[in-house]
């Protein structure tokens, strides 16, 4: 039996404007997309809604990807993330600058991971979520309000009732920290994870 | 001049969440294509993509088979 193709494959494939290699990428990768959308807006309707909209632009964007050996799945995260909280600021008639910072990037996507690196990523899951669960629950608050909810540390700082400078030293802390552990666990050294 | 000074505000930068001040100062640098602005951004990224990835809301595991299985439907045995 031919084994399935990979990713990597189907994206190259995608990138030719291959229909079924699309369809196949679409199969695979929407559904846990969804699960992000909807853990952003909580309504699956719009998450689903969100989700087509990704795919539709990302059919466009497989060639480039592709050529740049850029990770398609980090470029669909961040781009359902800012659909995501675009639209939940939104609904708050609060200003969405998620989607216009992607779009400010430069267009080589030499600002993505490479595919390898998300697949090493993806191979470390187990240690990530250890590395995640090393943060203080303030510091993984703050990263989830920023994260998934869209919010700027003056935002979350009024949401919570905290000063400002709290939540910004914080949550830098809490991103520096992610940093120094994710280029321990991108590389060949775990020891003290 | 040096982007060394940004290096904590990477990720808010890409998230859309660092006021407008603090974001000139990095568009600025990428805008000329700063080798270390990029490999910064990459890194926040890798950051974020990490962030959810742990939590089980993307990557190549939040789509296995098993879980893209419509629910409801019992195996045969």
């Amino acid at each position: 039996m031919k084994p399935a193709p990979t990713l990597e494959e189907l994206l190259a494939r995608a990138a030719e404007r291959d229909g079924d290699a699309f369809r196949e990428l679409h199969r695979r990768l929407a559904p846990g997309f969804v699960e992000l959308a909807r853990h952003c807006v909580s309504n699956s309707r719009v998450a689903n809604r969100i989700v087509e909209d990704v795919f539709a632009r990302f059919r466009h964007e497989a060639k480039l990807l592709s050529q740049a050996r850029r990770s398609p799945e980090v470029w669909v995260t961040l781009e359902t993330r800012a659909r995501a909280v675009d639209w939940l600021r939104a609904q708050e008639g609060l200003p969405g600058w998620a989607r216009t910072r992607l779009e400010s990037l430069p267009a080589d996507y030499s600002w993505l991971p490479t595919i390898e690196d998300a697949a090493s990523l993806d191979a470390r899951r187990p240690l990530l979520s250890k590395v995640l669960r090393q943060l203080p629950p303030s510091q993984s608050r703050l990263l989830e309000l920023a994260v998934c909810g869209g919010l700027s540390e003056q935002e979350i700082a009024q949401k919570l009732g905290e000063p400002a400078g709290k939540v910004k030293s914080e949550l830098r802390a809490a991103f520096s920290f992610l940093r120094h552990r994710l280029r321990a666990v991108v590389g060949t050294w775990t020891a003290g994870i | 001049m040096d982007s060394r000074h940004l290096e904590d505000v990477y990720e808010l930068y890409l998230l859309g969440l660092l006021s407008a001040e603090e974001s000139s100062s990095i568009a600025e640098h990428v805008g000329r294509s700063c080798p270390h602005c990029l490999a910064r951004l990459r890194e926040a990224a890798r950051a974020v993509y990490a962030v959810l990835l742990a939590r089980g809301q993307t990557g190549r595991q939040a789509c296995a088979p098993s879980r893209m299985a419509p629910r409801g439907r019992k195996r045969r045995r």
